[in-house]
């Protein structure tokens, strides 16, 4: 029988900041995943890391929160963060009360935007309309939320944390009012396994409710789907609000090679199963527009959905073990229901995942006894990456795949770099988009991997493998012979996880409207199908 | 300039529009034939196997014609369209066809057979232990086994299918040394199995001069995208079209069709520079089931005469023909063979002659 401290139920990014933050202080955490790592909203979202400017006029308690956050995470995390800087602007149509009012409002907590006529921001954004008013700058970002949430759970192993996937909790044990541990489930292997521990802490995110539930324990949450859109293009170069009260469609990121438009807002019955109807999607394409005239040219490669958990209190200000802040509330069930060593946290953003974490690990520590302050804000989430490295790689690699293996890797090019050495055919790239190379992959795949894959989806997630137009089509492939390869996985077990593999990047295009990537999409289908029969429902 | 005048335009260079072009240079006997295409066919990604002809009898004339023109590029086919052999993939499953390029025919499952799969250093997009693992699954009365070879690298980089192909294309010596390795792995073998590198533009003598040296029959595998079997068999095909004094053009979409009082007079087509017009007394459309905006106003389906219709019932116009997967959206799976079944009707249909196995 495994034992622990602590057992944080799901990876998203709160779950890998709850576990970097307990392992900085000294404290023995394992953390578990149903599936992989962001599978859930922190896999699904925008990655727009808010200054608070789009919360400064509803909100601004929430808006400072993110502000701090946003400065925070620049300094602890720029390897996950395109610091590309946003513009809210004015269109004609919206309402100008509103334009004075967000002026005002951020001046108010401190947010630094400066005024842009029309004619300089059209030239900082050429693809807005001509017709917009002017705009304001603001310190938005872009953040990887995948190299995010692995950075936070590398972190957290090299000091002594445990992450382990594919692991669903089926049971929370208790004895009285007590927590005492953990069943869980392999949702690969379906093998069964328990954990002791002596608190656990519920991260579950849209799945919060579900969670609680193991204990016998209500949480309310409210799930709202959000979908997005992935076009082809960097139609913009900064995080493109639009100057009015939130609503649907009004923001565009840059996300590398990519922008993502988003996001709609619609209550569903739960987390899983999600899909963005047709009309939902018109609508989203509709509003962008108007927004940025040219997406309608544009390409949409991948449309996908996640939910936001909102914490719904019944008779909301009740005191107790309850410290509810704007975004998210922090749930001391021991005062809560009577359960001791049981505490959830529900709600918030990805923007403040770091502060949710802080908050629940101080609490996590004054019921262990553990006097270790929380240190995140001030520890960068991985080491600096020694010049001779970065020289190094930029000699064995391509210009291009060094620049971008140099965020992705920091000094773990130092590996990267000893297995091009060793055998310089691992320098080829298998993933032109993401210039991924071969040596990259067999890392990511290496046993004793921080944080180690299972499935050719898991390599995408470490390195980003498949994320761009081909949607894995050929990286998928080649992926999936690398692993074979290394041993990671037996002739019949890759094509299997490479079928599935498959499937998942076809469910996620089926919606997706006419144009150049259905034809993509086609092409795929065309060639696992009638071409190589690796895919038609005649092969068993 | 930007004018030019042809008794046919085809557009798409699949097997659709590749056989179409082929039955119209034949049919019509020294009529002006231009061929428009934007990119290259679907059947490129699995090399042009024919598996599944929609239904016609094994001896339709487009079948005979189209043997008569792979034959005539250089490019042989081999086969039985009465009967369904296996051809194994890089993904160690086995393809069910008719009718294949040689090459590729060459290493479908015979009862009793030793294969090699063979690998070559340094190509890491094909895995001859990977194939041969879950081939030898699949109990088909062969056993495969995995060989390696090395074959010289250009600057200390990794093979790509291209280049190798490319230096089998231009390298005596690349050829010789390729031939030894195999034949080196053939002692102990019937076949060879190898991902298809054997030349963007080789021919049939090639090949059995390879084979010769080998000591034994090599087989290639069409490797995802590009595969040079496909493009082999795609470059030959146009060249051959070429030479019989069709004008190609490459690379280059028609953007719009110029229809008039039911008449098709043209097609407009995007070049660098200025747009191009080509007038035509006919035109068979070919470009693939993702161009149907260059039919507005279609309803889908088309007369016997494989012109397609308005929601009426009545032609775009009398002089437009459809062919291959635009026109028979289940073509897409296994449709090369109702590609070449329907460029040869439309062909036929744009020179007035009837099909005497017309299908509808
Ligand atoms: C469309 C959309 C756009 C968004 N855009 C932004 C944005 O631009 N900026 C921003 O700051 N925020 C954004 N958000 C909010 C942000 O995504 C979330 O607040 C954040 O990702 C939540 O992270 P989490 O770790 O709390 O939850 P999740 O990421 O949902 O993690 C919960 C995890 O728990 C796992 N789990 C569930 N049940 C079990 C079990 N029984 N056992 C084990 N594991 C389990 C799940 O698999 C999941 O991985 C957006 C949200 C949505 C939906």
């Amino acid at each position: 029988m495994d034992r622990t401290q602590v057992v944080i139920i799901g990876g998203g990014a709160t779950g890998a900041g709850i576990l970097w933050d307990l392992s900085l202080r000294g404290i023995a955490a394992v953390l578990l995943e149903k599936r992989d790592l962001a599978n859930g909203a922190t896999g699904r979202c925008h990655g727009l890391l808010h200054s608070g400017a789009r919360y400064a006029v509803k909100d601004a308690e929430a808006a400072r929160e993110c502000l701090r956050e946003n400065r925070i995470l620049k300094t602890i995390a720029p390897h996950c963060i395109h610091d590309v800087g946003g513009l809210f602007v004015r269109y004609p149509q919206d309402d100008p009360a509103f334009f004075t009012a967000w002026d005002r409002a951020c001046a108010d907590i401190g947010l630094p935007t400066a005024p842009l006529s029309a004619a300089e921001a059209l030239d900082l954004e050429p693809n807005l309309p001509s017709g917009i008013l002017g705009a304001s700058t603001c310190p938005d970002a872009h953040v990887d939320v995948f190299q995010l949430t692995l950075s936070n759970l590398q972190a957290a192993v090299a000091r002594g944390g445990r992450f382990r996937a594919y692991a669903e909790v089926t049971a929370i044990e208790r004895r009285g009012g007590q927590v005492t541990g953990v069943r869980f489930r392999d949702t690969l292997s379906g093998d069964e396994d328990s954990i002791d521990c002596e608190m656990v802490v519920n991260a579950g995110g849209g799945w919060a409710q579900q969670v609680a539930a193991l204990a016998g324990l209500h949480v309310p949450v409210r799930c709202d789907k959000g979908s997005l859109l992935v076009l082809n293009h960097n139609l913009v170069t900064r995080v493109v609000n639009r100057c009015r009260k939130p609503g649907d469609a009004d923001i565009l990121v840059p996300a590398g090679p990519v922008c993502i438009l988003g996001t709609s807002s619609i209550t569903v019955s739960g987390p899983e199963g999600l899909r963005a109807e047709t009309d939902e999607i018109e609508a989203l394409l509709k509003l962008g527009t108007e927004l940025v005239p040219c997406m309608a040219e544009s390409r949409v490669l991948r449309i996908f959905s996640g939910v936001r958990p909102l914490y719904v209190p019944q008779g909301a200000d009740k005191a107790g073990g309850r410290e509810i802040s704007r975004g998210f509330a922090l749930l001391d069930h021991g005062v809560e229901d009577n359960l001791d060593g049981f505490v959830s946290i529900v709600g918030g953003k990805l923007t403040t995942y770091r502060l949710m974490a802080e908050k629940t690990c101080d609490l996590v520590a004054s019921r262990l006894g553990v006097d270790e302050p929380c240190r995140t804000a001030e520890t960068p989430l991985r080491p600096p990456t020694p010049e001779a490295v970065t020289r190094k790689i930029r000699h064995l690699l391509p210009a291009q795949a060094a620049s971008i293996v140099e965020r992705r890797l920091g000094p773990a090019m130092a590996q990267l770099a000893e297995r091009i050495e060793a055998d310089p055919d691992m320098a080829e790239i298998l993933c032109e988009c993401e210039q991924v190379t071969r040596a990259e992959v067999a890392m990511v795949m290496a046993v004793d991997a921080k944080v180690p894959v299972r499935t050719i989806n898991d390599v995408g997630r470490r390195c980003r493998l498949g994320f761009g137009s081909c949607q894995g089509t050929f990286c998928g492939y080649r992926a999936m012979l690398e692993g074979y390869r290394q041993g990671l996985w037996p002739a019949e077990a890759a094509a299997a996880d490479f079928k599935r593999y498959l499937d998942e990047r076809w469910k996620g295009q089926a919606q997706i409207p006419n144009g150049k990537q259905l034809e993509q999409l086609m092409l795929s289908h065309d060639l696992f199908g009638p071409s190589h029969h690796f895919h038609s429902d005649g092969e068993g | 300039m930007g004018r030019q005048t042809f008794d046919l335009v085809v557009v798409g260079a699949g097997l659709a529009g590749l056989a179409a072009t082929a039955t119209a240079v034949a049919a019509s006997g020294g009529a002006r034939v231009a061929l428009v295409h934007a990119g290259l066919g679907t059947f490129v990604y699995g090399a042009g196997g024919v598996a599944d002809l929609g239904g016609v009898a094994a001896d339709h004339p487009a079948v005979r014609d189209f043997r008569a023109l792979v034959d005539a590029a250089g490019v042989p086919y081999d086969g039985d369209l009465g009967q369904s052999q296996l051809l194994p993939t890089i993904l160690g499953t086995l393809l069910p066809v008719n009718l294949a390029p040689r090459s590729l025919w060459n290493g479908r499952v015979r009862s009793g057979t030793r294969a090699a799969v063979v690998g070559i250093a340094g190509l890491s997009a094909f895995d001859a232990d990977f194939v041969a693992e879950r081939l030898n699954r699949l109990a088909c009365g062969c056993c495969y086994q995995a060989r390696r070879i090395e074959l010289p690298r250009q600057d200390g980089l990794p093979h790509s299918v291209l280049e190798l192909a490319n230096r089998f294309d231009r390298d005596p010596a690349f050829r010789q040394t390729l031939a030894e390795q195999l034949r080196r792995v053939a002692a102990d073998y019937d076949v060879v199995l190898i991902p298809a590198i054997l030349g963007q533009w080789s021919d049939a003598g090639q090949m059995a001069e390879l084979e010769t040296a080998v000591g034994c029959p090599v087989a290639e595998m069409a490797t995802l995208p590009p595969s040079v079997a496909g493009l082999r068999l795609s470059n030959r095909l146009l060249a051959h079209l070429r030479g019989q004094g069709v004008d190609i053009f490459g690379g280059y979409p028609v953007t719009a069709l110029e229809v008039e009082n039911a008449r098709c007079r043209g097609v407009h087509v995007a070049t660098p520079g200025h747009a191009r017009h080509f007038a035509a007394s006919a035109v068979i459309l070919a470009s693939g089931p993702h161009s149907a905006n260059l039919l507005p106003g279609w309803s889908g389906d088309q007369d016997s005469r494989r012109r397609p219709l308005d929601h009426q019932g009545r032609f775009l116009a009398d002089n437009l023909y459809l062919a291959g997967a635009l026109a028979d959206p289940e073509a897409r799976h296994g449709g090369n063979g109702r590609a070449i079944v329907g460029g040869h009707g439309a062909a036929l249909a744009a020179f007035e002659r009837e099909d005497d196995h017309a299908t509808h």
